[in-house]
């Protein structure tokens, strides 16, 4: 879990990685920001441009001040900013990511309640298997299979695309977020159910069914507020991972968000999509995990920041 | 409510799961004499529906899917094997450098590992198979240079906690050397948390293999890969739903078998 001291080093680290990505391409950087299909004095141009024959200091100097005036470059194919590519996909990421936590935990919570309830029997057993089963399920097939399975023969949802307007959205949404879902949840499940195992063990429920709480009121109110508290962190350490999933999911599923812009920029060999998205979306996970930080705070004020 | 879970249910999983995968490895070699080539493209057959000539299909330029989900996994397991024994080779070494040394060593290793560990590997691994060029030989660096903190975390604690143990003292006590008390005593015990997060990897290393490849940034065409199959089966899902979904079912099988090995290993290290 990352704390809010951390944070500064991280970041660094973060431009100092992007930044490196350029020194670990093979041949010429510069002819690789300029892509395949540059001619020599754009490449010339380029290489000037940043002064490639600097010092490294000096270059990744150079870099982070590019960075914090927003400038992260622009495509090789159409000359647009990568910053304003990045606005505009943004906001698809964002709904995928969004819709998929709350459809992970509206699988995740119910299981590992019902695991919890009856561990060592039977329904704790098929329910840990099937997370099992979970653990191994390639994202992308799993979208494949539900397009082909529930969107084409039932004609709920579509198979693929972003439409216009809200409420075709949110049934555009649904497929994916499912399948990010998919690959979520068991870790999910997996870690609820320990925790809530514990919780339901302590002393404090203990005195709570002694005082005549019991079923749905004792769960709810007792022990999931407390059995939920590792869920947020785990679900913030997983945050890289659930990106990592959406773009696999929105390549599936051709949803224009950053994912399918990063993978096509990086099939394409456009240098500075891939650069830029990586440290935007190395960003965000930054910060997400400094909001997790602080609302575990919120959440379960035994937790203090350091 | 005292849970207690029998090392024997531990054992079942574990020889259920490498039974599997045995399975799948033996049969991959035994049969490949018998199969059709998986590169041979056979253009008037392409697209055939599943048959008794070809029990998974043909593909869109005519190849075998059986044979070629047969022949994958003897390039998937390995390649998934490999990444993660070599990021836990590298991780053991600077966990057990860290942890013997202590120090300035073990603390610079420690905020190495911390700022790694806060990165989103996944999205960094896709950068850096970019960077190094597409391709299988990128996939195993970037998956090893990203890989290895969690195994350097886990010696590095074990490390500590098996140091000041009665056998370490005897064993420095008999004037053994600090590599020899680090390799033959201390190391050997402090294995046990990285084969159990080892069998984990390998599941997920097998996803990220077949993901990345999906992209069309892991493991090259012709070559047979699961998850390069499926992305030149998509296009065909509608109406050919067996290039897609056999090698799909591949990935699952292997990865569960190999997930079942993970947590049996995991109940035994419990007990």
């Amino acid at each position: 879990m990352l704390r809010v001291g951390q944070t500064v080093p991280v970041v660094i680290a973060a431009l100092l990685a992007a930044f490196l990505l350029l020194k670990v391409v093979p041949g010429d950087p510069a002819r690789a920001i300029a892509g395949p299909r540059a001619t020599e004095e754009a490449v010339a141009a380029i290489r000037e441009d940043l002064g490639l024959d600097d010092a490294l200091p000096t270059q990744f100097a150079r870099y982070i001040g590019r960075v914090v005036h927003g400038d992260l470059g622009t495509t090789t194919t159409g000359n647009v900013e990568v910053t304003t590519l990045i606005r505009e996909n943004g906001v698809v990421t964002l709904w995928l990511v969004s819709a998929g936590i709350v459809m992970s935990l509206l699988f995740a919570v119910p299981f590992a309640v019902f695991a919890a309830k009856r561990s060592d029997r039977g329904v704790d057993h098929a329910i840990r298997a099937g997370s099992l089963v979970g653990l191994a399920l390639p994202t992308f097939w799993v979208g494949m299979m539900l397009a082909t399975y529930v969107a084409l023969p039932t004609g709920w949802f579509p198979v693929g695309g972003w439409p216009d307007g809200t409420l075709e959205r949110l049934r555009a949404i649904v497929l994916p977020a499912l399948t990010i879902a998919v690959g979520i949840s068991p870790v999910l499940i997996r870690s609820l159910r320990v925790s809530l195992i514990r919780v339901f063990d302590s002393d404090y429920v203990a005195a709570g069914r002694s005082i005549g709480l019991s079923g749905w009121r004792l769960t709810r109110r007792w022990v999931l507020r407390n059995a939920l508290v590792p869920v947020v962190s785990l679900l913030a350490t997983l945050m890289g991972y659930l990106l990592f999933g959406a773009v696999l999911v929105e390549v599936t599923f051709g949803l224009p968000g950053l994912g399918q812009t990063m993978v096509s920029g990086a099939v394409n060999r456009d240098f500075n999509i891939v650069q830029g998205l990586t440290l935007v979306l190395v960003l965000a996970v930054v910060v997400i995990n400094l909001v997790a930080d602080v609302l575990l705070g919120v959440l379960d004020p035994r937790i203090s920041l350091r | 409510m005292t849970r207690r879970r029998p090392r024997a249910a531990g054992s079942r999983k574990i020889r259920f799961g490498l039974g599997v995968v045995a399975s799948i490895v033996v049969f991959s070699l035994v049969s490949r004499p018998f199969l059709a080539d998986p590169r041979e493209q056979h253009l008037k057959d392409r697209l055939l529906a599943p048959s008794t000539a070809h029990w998974f299909g043909t593909d869109e330029l005519g190849r075998d899917v059986f044979s070629r989900v047969v022949h994958a996994a003897l390039v998937d397991l390995p390649i998934g094997v490999l990444c993660a024994a070599l990021a836990a080779l590298l991780g053991t070494l600077i966990g057990a450098l860290a942890g013997s040394r202590g120090g300035w060593v073990d603390a610079l290793i420690m905020r190495i590992a911390d700022v790694v560990q806060a990165f989103p590997t996944y999205i960094f691994l896709v950068a850096l198979v970019f960077a190094l060029g597409a391709g299988t030989r990128s996939f195993i660096v970037a998956m090893v240079v990203l890989g290895w903190v969690t195994y350097a975390r886990l010696v590095r604690s074990e490390i500590l906690r098996v140091r000041d143990l009665d056998f370490v003292s005897a064993a420095h006590l008999s004037g053994f050397g600090r590599a020899r008390v680090l390799f033959r005593h201390i190391l050997p015990n402090s294995m046990g948390q990285v084969v159990v997060y080892l069998a984990s990897d390998v599941v997920m290393v097998l996803l990220l293999l077949a993901g990345v490849s999906f992209f069309g940034l892991g493991v090259p065409p012709p070559t047979p890969e699961w998850g390069q199959m499926i992305a030149a089966g998509q296009k065909y899902l509608r109406d050919q739903w067996w290039i897609v979904t056999f090698p799909g079912l591949a990935i699952v099988v292997t990865g569960c078998a190999v997930a079942l090995v993970a947590d049996g290993l995991e109940d035994r290290l419990r007990r």
